[in-house]
């Protein structure tokens, strides 16, 4: 092919997604060096050791009572802050139950705060509790109500506990938000940050694919004999 | 120093390092945004599961059968029919039979292919079933024994099921093991095909991050209007 026109086509598509192709090096490199232990939250919360006491387990039949079904679609024991609690889904919705009374156990403000200092591994205080009636941007992955135990920290930690449940469903420091902050713009998903299977990017991707292929064409023909010949003599 | 011969310099000896490495990335990026999620993990291979609905009469409760000291969780499930619980903790997995606490065993291959059947929603029918010792690279990270069902249809559709739970653990097709190959060439690690910190993607994907930059700063000293309007700006 004319080396001129393949030029002016690298050259001219370039133009149209050039601005996307730095953003996309940018941040896979970013990525790339973000370290994926600290951004999946490792270190900011201690395995809670499996507290048993030694109060019997309550019997199936106060927690049918408790819970005024013998009906369930689901049936979970779990330990939330070292209790061990069972998680019932009726049809008529969801309860969650001391294991050992059986009385029904409610995650309000202070349970939520609780749970997320007995899990805390850091040095830092509760700065402050927010209610989220449904998942915000960075706990996207769960479902239903949140409280987010925010902590005084350096790297910023936020715990998001499962007000259904207890449990803390997300960890966030800021090197998962400095990370998920480049996942947008290398999903160029700017709203939800979560689908890479949209147009925009299927049309930026096949475009690069152009840029990247006519690029390596191209390298055929910028490189003289005398480029390397310099190279060899700078290393002498 | 002349500017244009520095970006051109910087974005043609960079480009011959990492250029072939930056067409794979387009190559695999594509594949990637082409082919939807759901379809690569398979959601069209299986049925949803109906809901269960247990009768908790007469049931022991969960927490009287967990192993003080070990056992982290509990939850109830339906197996051969009935209700079982499944119990994990430090020691491992154990399901129980809900009513009488007694151990439960393992799914045979009889009992596997009814179930694989059930789930499967795709074309075509059992080709093999096996149980393996080890995890095959495709679910690694899986516990094992598991049963691994094969089916005839388009892109070697496989199941991966639980013999303890009778659950779908894992379900693979071509497409899946394709995308598989895209992300290994994509983060750059050969080998697990897991670690997007390695140091060969660090050094390349900075690398390309000068390319790209040299190549948008080139633009700038590539479209003669410029040369045109110095041009005129001098007469």
């Amino acid at each position: 092919m004319n080396l001129l026109l393949l030029r002016r086509l690298h050259k001219w598509v370039g133009l149209v997604l050039g601005l996307q192709l730095v953003i996309w090096t940018i941040s896979g490199a970013a990525m790339a060096w973000i370290d994926h232990h600290a951004v999946a939250g490792e270190g900011l919360s201690v395995e809670q050791p499996v507290r048993h006491d030694d109060t019997p387990a309550a019997p199936m039949e106060t927690l049918i009572r408790t819970a005024g079904s013998s009906q369930a679609e689901g049936l979970r024991t779990f330990f939330v802050d070292g209790r061990q609690v069972t998680e019932m889904a009726t049809p008529k919705g969801r309860l969650l139950l001391d294991a050992s009374t059986g009385a029904p156990i409610f995650i309000d403000k202070d349970k939520a705060m609780a749970i997320a200092r007995g899990a805390y591994a850091g040095e830092g205080q509760v700065g402050g509790v927010v209610h989220h009636a449904t998942p915000p941007l960075e706990a996207r992955n769960a479902s239903g109500s949140l409280w987010a135990v925010a902590f005084d920290d350096k790297p910023k930690t936020t715990f998001y506990i499962s007000q259904a449940t207890g449990e803390i469903v997300e960890q966030r420091s800021r090197a998962y938000r400095a990370w998920d902050f480049f996942w947008m713009l290398h999903n160029m998903d700017y709203a939800n940050r979560s689908s890479f299977n949209h147009p925009l990017i299927i049309a930026a991707a096949l475009g690069s694919v152009w840029i990247a292929l006519t690029g390596v064409l191209l390298l055929f023909k910028v490189f003289r004999a005398s480029d390397f010949t310099r190279l060899a003599r700078w290393r002498t | 120093m002349r500017w244009p011969w520095l970006a051109r310099s910087l974005h043609k000896w960079l480009a011959l390092i990492v250029g072939v490495q930056l067409a794979i990335w387009t190559l695999t990026g594509l594949y990637m945004v082409v082919v939807h999620i759901d379809i690569i993990h398979g959601d069209h291979l299986v049925r949803t599961p109906p809901k269960p609905r247990f009768d908790l009469t007469g049931l022991r409760s969960p927490a009287s059968l967990m192993d003080h000291g070990s056992d982290h969780s509990a939850r109830l499930i339906a197996l051969r029919g009935a209700p079982a619980y499944v119990l994990d903790g430090a020691d491992g997995r154990r399901v129980v039979d809900a009513r009488s606490g007694a151990p439960l065993i393992p799914l045979n291959q009889a009992e596997i292919e009814p179930i694989a059947k059930s789930i499967y929603a795709g074309e075509g029918s059992i080709e093999t079933v096996e149980l393996l010792a080890e995890a095959p690279m495709e679910i690694k990270n899986r516990a094992v024994p598991i049963w691994r069902v094969e089916f005839t249809g388009l892109g070697d559709p496989t199941l991966y099921i639980s013999p303890q739970t009778g659950e779908l653990v894992a379900r693979r097709h071509d497409l899946w093991r394709a995308f598989d190959v895209a992300w290994m060439l994509h983060i750059m690690d050969y080998k697990e095909r897991t670690d997007v910190n390695n140091p060969l993607l660090r050094v390349v994907t900075a690398a390309a991050a000068v390319t790209a930059i040299s190549g948008a700063w080139l633009l700038v000293y590539s479209f003669p209007k410029r040369k045109r309007r110095r041009a005129r700006s001098a007469t």
